[in-house]
This record gives structure tokens, C-alpha cells and sequence, in this order.
């Protein structure tokens, strides 16, 4: 009996214990818990779908204003719900350009106080009432001539702030441009790092703009940045891109300046930045690494080879001839049907530009971004075409030479390749009959110079890529006369040979970098060229803003698909997580 | 007899706990499965606002039609998208490996 109720209660222990096991293995999870994950993601869903189709949401994206975003979806969610995310495809983020200033247009100037005996002494209220410190200096240069007119330096402590730079530095300057001592709103205060126009009404209004980059009144210097191309395209990137307020900020900038700033984009103008970026490519590099680089300029030649940056961005040179008498300029432009094309017009038409358009030409620089050389045709022109025949290659009058491969007749010859020089080639027959006909041969092509029984036999119309670039083999190529002989043959160059209006790439040699564009140059660009440069910025700078909550978002995550449709259909993809 | 009795409450203490833990499993497949909402039907229904959205001026130009492409290319989904000119509305198709959506002529 007692053995019995020993068992019995050996059988309990031994269910208990299993039970015990069963419920710490199994994860019962609470199901009002669940109930409620449910009702947040279908309140997330809802919420989202809200925004989108009240047309708030893309209200709020036109204005890049995700922070209100984040703000009234905690507001209308009853249980303050709150967002991260990421708004895909859009140009709505802040975007702060670099605009390099090649040395010659960094001009100084020299400068006196104003004192007794200034034509303006005693006259200078407009400047006198932003002055901390009483002192007023002005400009005594060769440009007060060149621009017929005078500018006023103050010390006037525009942030408040009560710190020694801010407080003992001159920082502001006034445009005296031929009122004789009055200055109207427009005419200052402007401020270190602003752009000015530096002129008066005859000077030309769209190159005269200067950025006011340094004063050393002990010095008595101060220090100017040419901005007129940079002003010029600034405009236009204050312009609504296809309804959507962009934030994008123009500064002139120089090497030294860039290790102190992070610029979203680095643009290059002019071929003499190239010696710049040669002297300073560490710094570049930690710069494209992360951020793109626009390049506007007409480099020649070499400056593919010797430039790092060219070269490391496997930027190439057409050197063959126009298929017209072009010798530079402007040339009609197209975009393509290419995804990245699309893109680039997409950007173009929202900025209401016009369909047809011209650009110029960065040379014959091209993106060569296939295994042979050609251009690419992101940005081309459809009227301007490279002369690739100049490569091709015609063999003919070869020798007869015996073949111990073929019982039929064999001819030898010597290609000269472009940039490659000469190779034997043999035109064998093929066949047990060795019929007289183009179809039924093909070619050997010595390349080693070692013999012809090692290497590939090519048939009509197939490829051969030669130093870089690609020749179809032509058997049937008759040698001046009409009737076809077994000892010729003829090596045509192919590839796409509209003149490349935009090369770029992203890939580089020997690091992992971001974009780089190069458009020719143009000064002054016109109006529909300078929303291309403006399009060509957007599309650089990555299309991705990301804004965050204060709290880390939980496992609820929405996202929703639309787009802006104004000028142009602009799609777009915001994807939100949600926390509470 | 005794002890037979015992080995039997064992072995049914563990069959009964083996099934509790395939009835708990399969609770918490349900829940996982089932209380999700689709993300396929938001997908869908975006894609139909936005196909009215590119058509409701008349016929989009190519690279609005583009554009709407590369709208539905951002989906989860392998998609394809055709142009019917003639009733100005986009046929859409969305698949994966478990799902097909079939939007026709949405607009």
C-alpha cells in the first residue's frame, strides 16, 4: 500500500515536472498583447494612408518638411505615435555646395580707414548704424576702377553672438556703386561668405558677382571669390523643382576651406581646377568617398592620363575625328532612354525646361564604361557623332601561305590596330570543298606572334576587342573592285558613336567612391543649360532623406508609394516605423 | 501492478504534454500569420491611386509612363506594367514566389 502511494506519488511528480518543462518552453504570449500589436499596425496602415490621400503628405514633402510630417502623425494618432523614416526619390534634401574658385579668380584687394579727406566721411550713416565699433574701412583697388564703384567694410556682429571672432571681426561690407555714400537695401550689409553683385549699371549684371571671403584690416587687404557662374546656377536652384521647395546653399570654396566644411557636392569649373585636384587628391578622395563631385570643364587629352581623378575614374579619350566639320561649341542634346537618363530629364523637365536644348561638348571625354571604348549615352547628342571609321582596318592583296590545317587555300597579311600596332592575321578556307565564297572562311589573328595553330579561329561578323576597343570581322570586304577575293579582309570599329554630352560613373580604381559627373563649359551658361547643371546636382546628390524620432522605433513599420505629378510624374517612396 | 500504474501516469503526463506543445506552436503560427496585415493590398491600392493620379489628364507622356513603371518596380513584387493606349489605363501585374496581383487597366 505504501509502495503503491510511493509509485502514485512518483507518477505526480514526474507530471509536474514535465508540465513545468512544457510552459518555459513554449512562449504563451499574452493574447490582448498581440491584439494590440494588431490594432497599431492596422492604426499605422490607416494613418498612413490618411496622410497620403488627404494630400497632406505630399504637401508636406513638396515643402521638405518631414518634421511636420513626424509632428501630425503624433498628433492625430489618440496614443501619440511617433515616426522615423526615410522619403525616397525626392531632391528635398538640404543640400550645401562647394563651388570650387580656381586661384586666378580669387582676387585681393587693398583697403584704408575711412578717415578725413574720404569723399564720404561723415557721410556713411547707413553703414555707422551697424557698426560695433565705429570704424568703417573701404576698398582701394584696381577693380573700384574696373567696376566704378567703392565698398565699405564694418565691424557689425550680425549673430549677436559676444565671442572674439564674432565680436572684433569686420564681417560686413556695403556697395557703393556710384550713389556717392547712399546705399539702398540691396546694395548691403553683406556678409563673409556672402555673393555680391560688384558693379554698377555699366557693368554686365551676370558676371559680376563676388563672394566676400576674407578681411585683414591690419593687413589692409581683403579677399574676394569670382561666384558670377556659381550665382548664375544658384538661381536656379532656388527655383521649385516640379512644385517641391528645394534647400540647397552655394558656397565658394578653395582646399583649405573644404577641410573645415562638409559639402554635400564638390563642383570643379574650369580645366585649371585639374592641377588643384592633382596637388590636394587625399583631400578629394575623403571627400568622394561619401559625397559626389561635378566637374565643368573641357579637359583636353592628356588631362585624362595625368589627372588622378580622371584617370582613377575610368574616364577615356575618343581620339578619332567628327563625322562633321564640329571644332566645339554647342551642339543639340538628348537624354536616353536609360533609367539613370529618365531620371536626369525627370529632374530637367520639373525645373520647366525646354525639350530641346543645347549643350556643350566636355571634349571627347566619355564614361567607357563597357569592356571597350565607347561612349555613353546618358547625356548625348543625336546630331554630333565621333568618326569611328577611322579605326577600322582593311587587309588586303595577303599572301598566299600553306596551312597544314586546311586543305584549302590560305592568305597572310598584316593589321595595323589603332594604338596597338601591327598583327599577322591569315583568311583560311573552311570546308571539304574550299568553296570561293566569304561565308566559308574564317580568320586566325596572331596576336603573341607565336604562330597561328594556338590561337582562335574567328568567322564573319564576329568580335574582337583589340587595346580597348571592339572591331567586327568582315570576310566579304571587297579591296576597291566589285568582285570579292579570298585575300582581304576588313576590321570595323563599333560602339555607340554620338558624342557623350555627360560622362560619368561611380565605379573608381582603388576605392569605393559616390558619383562623378563632367559637363562642358560654358560661360555664361544659358538659362535652360544652367537648370541641366541644376538637374545634373539633384540627381548627384543621393535622393535619400532620413529624419528620426526621439524614441527607437518598434516592429509597426508602413510605407507608402506616390508621387508629385506637376510638370512631370515624379515618383516617390516614403517608408515610416513607428514607435509609441 | 502498482508500479505498472505509475509507469502509465508517466507516460500519459508526457503524451499530454507533447500535445500542449504542438496546440501552443500552431497558436503561435496563428498569431503570427494571421494578425498581420497584408502589405500587398496597401501596395495595390497606392499603385491604383497613383495609375489615376498619371492618366487623369489624358495620356501620359512616355516618361510619365516611365516614371509610373519605376513606381511599381519599388514594390516587394517582380513586376510588369503595360500601357494600354487605347483606354489610357496601365495593366499591372505583381508576383512572388506565394502571390500574384492582377490590376487591369487601373486608372
Amino acid at each position: 500500500m505504501v509502495k503503491g502511494l510511493g509509485y502514485a506519488l512518483e507518477a505526480m511528480m514526474a507530471s509536474v515536472i514535465v508540465f513545468l518543462f512544457i510552459f518555459g518552453a513554449v512562449e504563451v504570449t499574452d493574447p490582448e498583447q498581440d491584439w494590440n500589436d494588431y490594432q497599431r499596425q492596422v492604426a499605422a496602415e490607416d494613418l498612413t494612408y490618411t496622410m497620403k490621400e488627404s494630400g497632406k503628405l505630399n504637401s508636406f514633402l513638396k515643402r521638405g518638411e518631414t518634421g511636420t510630417l513626424q509632428n501630425t502623425m503624433a498628433l492625430i494618432s489618440d496614443r501619440d505615435m511617433e515616426v522615423s523614416g526615410a522619403v525616397s526619390n525626392l531632391p528635398i534634401s538640404q543640400i550645401d555646395i562647394g563651388f570650387f574658385t580656381v586661384p586666378d579668380k580669387r582676387v585681393d584687394q587693398n583697403i584704408v580707414q575711412v578717415g578725413s579727406g574720404d569723399r564720404c566721411n561723415g557721410d556713411l550713416q547707413e553703414v555707422e548704424e551697424f557698426s560695433e565699433t565705429g570704424e568703417i574701412y573701404r576698398t582701394d583697388g584696381d577693380l573700384e576702377d574696373d567696376y566704378g564703384v567703392r565698398l565699405y567694410f564694418a565691424n557689425t556682429n550680425p549673430t549677436g553672438v559676444e565671442d572674439a571672432e564674432a565680436s572684433t571681426g569686420f564681417d560686413s561690407l556695403w556697395v557703393d556703386n556710384g550713389t556717392e555714400c547712399q546705399f539702398a537695401s540691396n546694395d548691403g550689409p553683406h556678409y563673409l561668405d556672402q555673393i555680391f553683385y560688384w558693379g554698377d549699371n555699366n557693368t554686365e549684371q551676370a558676371s559680376n558677382y563676388y563672394e566676400f571671403n576674407e578681411i585683414d584690416t591690419g593687413g589692409g587687404e581683403s579677399r574676394f571669390y569670382r561666384g558670377s557662374q556659381a550665382y548664375n546656377i544658384s538661381k536656379v536652384l532656388d527655383m521649385e523643382i516640379n512644385g517641391i521647395r528645394t534647400s540647397t546653399h552655394v558656397d565658394m570654396t578653395d582646399f583649405e576651406e573644404m577641410s573645415n566644411e562638409d559639402y554635400s557636392l564638390l563642383i570643379f569649373p574650369e580645366r585649371d581646377s585639374l592641377p588643384q585636384i592633382d596637388s590636394n587628391y587625399d583631400q578629394l578622395i575623403s571627400h568622394l568617398v561619401s559625397n559626389p563631385v561635378l566637374l565643368l570643364m573641357d579637359p583636353q587629352e592628356d588631362d585624362i592620363d595625368i589627372n588622378p581623378l580622371l584617370d582613377d575614374a575610368g574616364l577615356s579619350w575618343i581620339d578619332t575625328s567628327y563625322q562633321s566639320s564640329y571644332t566645339g561649341g554647342e551642339v543639340p542634346a538628348s537624354f536616353s532612354s536609360e533609367r539613370k537618363s529618365l531620371d536626369l530629364r525627370t529632374l530637367y523637365t520639373g525645373l520647366n525646361a525646354s525639350p530641346s536644348f543645347t549643350m556643350v561638348a566636355p571634349g571627347k571625354t566619355v564614361s567607357n564604361t563597357t569592356d571597350h571604348l565607347e561612349s555613353s549615352n546618358m547625356l548625348y547628342s543625336p546630331s554630333l557623332s565621333y568618326n569611328l571609321s577611322d579605326w577600322n582596318n582593311q587587309v588586303d592583296s595577303m599572301s598566299s601561305h600553306s596551312n597544314p590545317e586546311t586543305s584549302c587555300n590560305a592568305f597572310e597579311g598584316t593589321a595595323n590596330f589603332h594604338d596597338y600596332g601591327d598583327v599577322d592575321v591569315l583568311n583560311v578556307g573552311l570546308g571539304p570543298d574550299c568553296p570561293s565564297d566569304w561565308e566559308t572562311r574564317g580568320l586566325i589573328i596572331d596576336f603573341e606572334g607565336d604562330g597561328y595553330s594556338d590561337n582562335e579561329l574567328f568567322l564573319n561578323g564576329e568580335r574582337v576587342i583589340v587595346e580597348n576597343r571592339q572591331y567586327a570581322i568582315d570576310l566579304s570586304y571587297q579591296s576597291g573592285s566589285d568582285s570579292y577575293s579570298d585575300d582581304s579582309v576588313e576590321f570595323i570599329a563599333l560602339g555607340q558613336d554620338n558624342v557623350e554630352l555627360m560622362p560619368n560613373t561611380a565605379s573608381f580604381d582603388g576605392f569605393d567612391g559616390n558619383r562623378v559627373a563632367m559637363l562642358g563649359y560654358q560661360k555664361p551658361y544659358s538659362l535652360d543649360q544652367r537648370k541641366l547643371v541644376s538637374s545634373v546636382i539633384y540627381w548627384l546628390v543621393k535622393d535619400e532623406v532620413r529624419f528620426e524620432g526621439r524614441e527607437d522605433p518598434d516592429a509597426v513599420s508602413t510605407s507608402v508609394l506616390g508621387g508629385i505629378n506637376e510638370r512631370v510624374y515624379m515618383p516617390y517612396e516614403v517608408n515610416l516605423r513607428w514607435s509609441e | 501492478m502498482v508500479r505498472m500504474k505509475g509507469q502509465f501516469m508517466l507516460l500519459s503526463a508526457v503524451i499530454v504534454g507533447l500535445t500542449v506543445m504542438t496546440v501552443g506552436s500552431v497558436v503561435s503560427g496563428i498569431q503570427n500569420t494571421e494578425f498581420s496585415p497584408e502589405d500587398s493590398t496597401t501596395d495595390a491600392v497606392y499603385l491604383e491611386n497613383e495609375a489615376e493620379k498619371v492618366t487623369e489628364g489624358g495620356p501620359p507622356t512616355r516618361l510619365d509612363r516611365e516614371n509610373f513603371r519605376k513606381l511599381v518596380s519599388n514594390t516587394q513584387y517582380s513586376s510588369e506594367v503595360d500601357y494600354w493606349n487605347e483606354e489610357n489605363c496601365f495593366n499591372v501585374t505583381l508576383t512572388r514566389p506565394s502571390e500574384r496581383i492582377e490590376m487591369t487597366c487601373i486608372n
